[in-house]
């Protein structure tokens, strides 16, 4: 479980948050405040995620965040984008523009919830994906392998295809550390379900990917490894 | 249009016409018994002799403002180039007599040197006719920029993300539908202020943008309009100017909503393969409709002119454009290397 804080001061701001917090498995809110001012110093100490509004009464929000020693991981929730720069200066680990979707908060929570995985330094077995309104909780055994389109990524599992809107560029940064490896432009498969190989193909269940000329000499470098 | 490819092969032009000059003598005489006569240094002493005063007047003299006054620095410098040609000329002539001051020597030097600068003022007048009209077209496009941005200006993002965020937490309790719909309106907001403010975009960005605006028209004309929206893109990170296909898109449901009655289709496909991006749009229309609309309404958006303008300018030799009319369908189609 990740814990968090929200301090945002508009109500329906609020609103929002608190129940997309509530929505997702692996949240749990410790608290609300409407300005970083009343944020009792040991409730800070003890969460880990921090939603937090630039725009606050009394002190601005990227100004607080330098007033806190260890300050935990930071979701920065703002209108207007003319902090982007600063706020990555002061280390937030995602930027939410609001009105934001559900999905995009996901996605924030998600890079959230790798960043402990990692640092706790063990593989997560499993990942959370939102596609059609659900969260779906899928065991990385199951995957066969993900492909790029326009505006979604395909999961194809062994039973079912999952749709997520997004791109298959941050999945890749994401599984990487769990022998999934991109073959293609528009494909990153799970490695370790490899049927067959050739130069130009790649054979997982019954599926017969491409392999892209630009991916083909790191896949064998990983080949000849193994 | 070949503005930017004349000056981009210029250069090479100017290679060829002096291999030409330079071998011509060669050429000529190819069928005649034992050839031209005359060694390579002899050539090469006569080019010289040409490429001086030519590129004299080329890089200088036609540039000048009032080329009146210097006119008489050219005719010295024509005398003495035909002098010194003369002089170094009869280096290779050395088997029969050799007048240094014979009037025919210097008429053939400066008749020739003279048609050289009439064939490079030629040139030098296309270049700059090509030059002014870029300028021109930069200019007009900067204006409209500027008139874009100013209107923009004229917009607090604060008040208007904020108050969007407001209308959409009350959606989100009451109907999801409108909540998604409120999150398109204000994607696409953001995109104008923030990504569109770049030089360029994604296709993936300006794709969305595009989307959004496609699925808001659905929703707003549902049952009067037909809309297929096809994308097929290899490449999703490749670079785009914001904001070049949108006209098109606006101008299609413009077009088509005011039509009577219902079923109007509008047709989008967009396609990448090789940086090549292909973008067909159709839609019924109704040309008698124009002659009643009012102009403010039509003048509205980006535009289309304005696009024209921009792609020439952006995608001169890149680009293929072509719009046409019949049998009360408009048909847009557009061909750009990325």
């Amino acid at each position: 479980m990740i814990t968090c804080l929200i301090i945002e001061d508009e109500v329906a701001a609020r609103e929002i948050l608190v129940s997309f917090v509530r929505k997702t498995p692996f949240l749990k809110l410790n608290g609300v405040y409407e300005s970083g001012l009343e944020v009792p110093h040991s409730a800070m100490k003890e969460v880990d995620l921090l939603f937090l509004d630039i725009q606050l009464p009394e002190l601005n929000g990227l100004s607080f965040l330098k007033t806190i020693v260890n300050p935990p991981q930071v979701i920065i929730t703002t209108a207007f984008s003319n902090y982007a720069v600063e706020a990555f200066e002061v280390a937030v680990i995602d930027y939410l523009m609001k009105p934001f979707s559900y999905e995009r908060f996901f996605k924030a929570v998600t890079r959230v919830r790798d960043k402990f995985h990692t640092q706790n330094n063990k593989g997560e077995q499993f990942i959370y994906l939102y596609a059609d309104k659900v969260i779906h909780k899928v065991y990385l055994d199951e995957i066969l392998y993900l492909k790029g389109e326009v505006d979604y990524v395909r999961f194809v599992l062994s039973n079912r295809n999952i749709l997520v809107l997004d791109s298959l560029k941050n999945f890749a940064e994401q599984l990487k550390e769990n022998d999934f490896v991109q073959i293609h432009k528009s494909y990153i498969v799970n490695f370790s379900k490899m049927k067959q190989v050739s130069s130009i193909h790649f054979t997982i269940g019954n599926y017969e990917l491409p392999i892209g000329k630009t991916y083909r000499n790191s896949l064998m470098k990983i080949l000849d490894k193994d | 249009m070949a503005g930017i490819r004349f000056l981009k092969f210029e250069p090479i032009l100017h290679v060829a016409f002096w291999c030409l000059v330079f071998f011509f003598p060669y050429v000529k005489y190819l069928g005649t018994e034992g050839g031209y006569q005359m060694t390579i240094m002899h050539e090469i002493n006569a080019l010289l002799f040409h490429l001086i005063p030519t590129y004299m007047m080329y890089l200088w003299f036609f540039p000048l403002k009032n080329k009146k006054r210097y006119f008489p620095v050219i005719v010295v410098v024509f005398l003495i180039n035909a002098l010194l040609f003369n002089y170094t000329d009869s280096w290779f002539h050395q088997d029969h007599e050799h007048n240094l001051f014979g009037w025919k020597q210097f008429a053939s030097s400066i008749s020739t040197n003279a048609t050289f600068s009439i064939a490079f003022y030629a040139f030098h007048s296309m270049k700059s006719l090509y030059r002014e009209r870029e300028k021109l077209n930069q200019a007009l496009m900067e204006k409209e920029e500027a008139k874009y941005k100013g209107l923009l200006a004229q917009i607090n993002p604060h008040f208007l993300f904020n108050t969007l965020n407001t209308v959409y937490a009350s959606a989100l309790k009451t109907d999801e539908n409108t909540a998604e719909m409120i999150m398109k309106l204000s994607d696409n907001f953001r995109y104008l202020f923030d990504e569109a403010q770049n030089e360029f975009v994604s296709l993936s960005d300006e794709l969305r943008h595009i989307s959004n605006y496609v699925e808001l028209q659905r929703e707003r004309l549902r049952d009067k309009l037909e809309i297929s929206f096809r994308k097929d893109v290899e490449d999703l990170d490749l670079l785009i100017a914001p904001l070049l296909l949108i006209p098109f898109v606006e101008n299609a449901f413009k077009y088509s909503s005011i039509l009577k009655g219902n079923g109007h289709e509008v047709d989008i496909t967009l396609t990448e393969s090789d940086r090549v991006l292909t973008f067909v749009c159709l839609n019924n229309y109704l040309p008698k409709n124009d002659e009643n609309l009012d102009m403010d309404w039509k003048e509205s958006g980006i535009g289309i002119q304005n696009t024209r303008k921009r792609l020439s300018y952006l995608y001169s030799d890149r680009h293929q454009l072509e719009i046409s009319e019949s049998d009360n369908i408009f048909k847009v189609s557009l061909e750009i290397l990325l």
